[in-house]
């Protein structure tokens, strides 16, 4: 794989063989296919006269059958949970699972409580694995700002790395074990808005992309990422991938472009390069 | 063959869920592709109600394999079903009266929605 030159080239990259979602059950789950429409994914209903409850999805990519998912768990689907990583909401919703066969599908037109189910699964992830580094990018910081004690509790109950990415429209507070930033030069979280940026447009890539990406610690299994771009109207288009190689790729270009160390707001600024 | 004879062979037909799931696709939909019906069958034993035993379909393929060598066979010699092996369509044929009620009754119990209707199946039976 050559090397990912962009966030928005890691994006172009997620890109799954052809996937078709099969329903079955006594009528279409409208909701449910509303939600299904927006991705980039055939759709089927086949009819089968057992109550609503027993009925299911089945997923093929590529051609090759990939599982399964039960009715009772669509509503999650359409209306997926909102608590911290760890609940036992987030973690017992069927909304990771059909996640994980969606993989590599891409969506049109997403909204943002559905990105924040996806970035809670891949937070979950890397929650649970407890080390290696976790990528997140909240376009500005203020969106981080809202999600400040998640990080703070990841980081302090793990050994997680974990790297921030946004425009610098607000200045969070030093977090040990989480570096911010905010794609210009020099300090980074400065917040002065004036430094000059490395690079013309990557400050502007920050702005633009939402991705959250795990590296999967030493398990590549566990290794996940999430890119999305905003459409308008607070709507999403993006895919996420559990390609390993892809997301160890998007991991790189993140280090390479933005600083691999926790210089600038670890509290503690000794070397600790994951 | 007696009565009794015949009503075993119906019951020997419709014990293997497999076969019941196939008939409860194609009352609903006449004819069904061999892929279709194995894709159908591996999604409800995987996660279908009434499979609270968390369903061991042993994968798709293993699903596929044993429709087409075991159970679109056992269904083509009880004449409810003509398999084309060539295309792998598979069509149903007219059922007799009982399969139509014991597959009524197995479906909401198979579905995990109700109690095996002893009485509607004896009544059905006794015709």
């Amino acid at each position: 794989m050559t090397t990912v030159r962009s966030v928005a080239d890691a994006l172009d990259r997620i890109r799954g063989p052809a996937t078709t979602v099969t329903t079955y059950g006594p009528e279409r789950d409208e909701a449910l296919h509303a939600f299904l429409e927006r991705f980039d994914v055939e759709l089927h209903h086949e009819r089968l006269p057992v109550p609503a409850d027993a009925g299911y999805l089945t997923v093929r990519r590529g051609g090759e059958y990939r599982g399964s998912v039960p009715a009772p768990v669509f509503a999650d689907a359409v209306d997926p949970p909102r608590g911290a990583p760890w609940s036992p909401e987030v973690r017992e919703s069927g909304y990771g699972d059909l996640g994980t066969l969606l993989a590599g599908a891409r969506f049109t037109s997403l909204a943002r409580p559905h990105l924040l189910a996806t970035s809670r699964e891949i937070e979950d992830r890397a929650f649970r694995v407890g080390r290696g580094t976790l990528y997140a990018g909240f376009q500005s910081l203020s969106a981080y700002r809202a999600q400040l004690p998640v990080y703070e509790r990841l980081v302090a109950e793990t050994d997680l790395t974990v790297h921030v990415y946004g425009t610098a429209d607000w200045t969070p507070p030093a977090t040990e074990g989480v570096t911010v930033h905010t794609g210009t030069s020099g300090r980074e979280t400065s917040g002065d808005g004036d430094a000059a940026a490395d690079e013309p447009g990557a400050a502007d890539e920050l702005g633009t992309f939402w991705f959250v990406a795990f590296d999967g610690g030493d398990d590549d299994s566990m290794a996940c990422a999430l890119v999305a771009v905003e459409v308008g109207d607070g709507a999403y288009r993006g895919a996420w991938t559990y390609d390993p190689a892809l997301v160890r790729e998007f991991a790189a270009y993140l280090d390479a472009t933005y600083g691999a160390d926790d210089l600038e707001q670890s509290s503690d600024s000794s070397e600790q390069n994951g | 063959m007696t009565q009794q004879d015949t009503l075993s062979d119906l019951f020997r037909t419709l014990s293997h869920p497999h076969r019941r799931v196939v008939l409860y696709y194609l009352r609903a939909h006449e004819t069904a592709s061999l892929d279709g019906l194995a894709e159908c069958v591996t999604g409800w034993t995987e996660s279908g109600a009434g499979t609270e035993t968390g369903g061991d379909a042993g994968g798709y393929e293993t699903v596929r394999i044993q429709l087409h060598h075991v159970h679109l066979p056992m269904l083509t010699g009880a004449g409810f079903v003509t398999y084309d092996v060539a295309s792998g369509d598979v069509t149903l044929r007219d059922l007799p009266r009982v399969a139509e009620t014991v597959l009524s009754t197995a479906a909401s119990v198979d579905a995990g929605d109700g109690e095996l209707d002893v009485d509607a199946l004896a009544a059905s039976a006794g015709e």
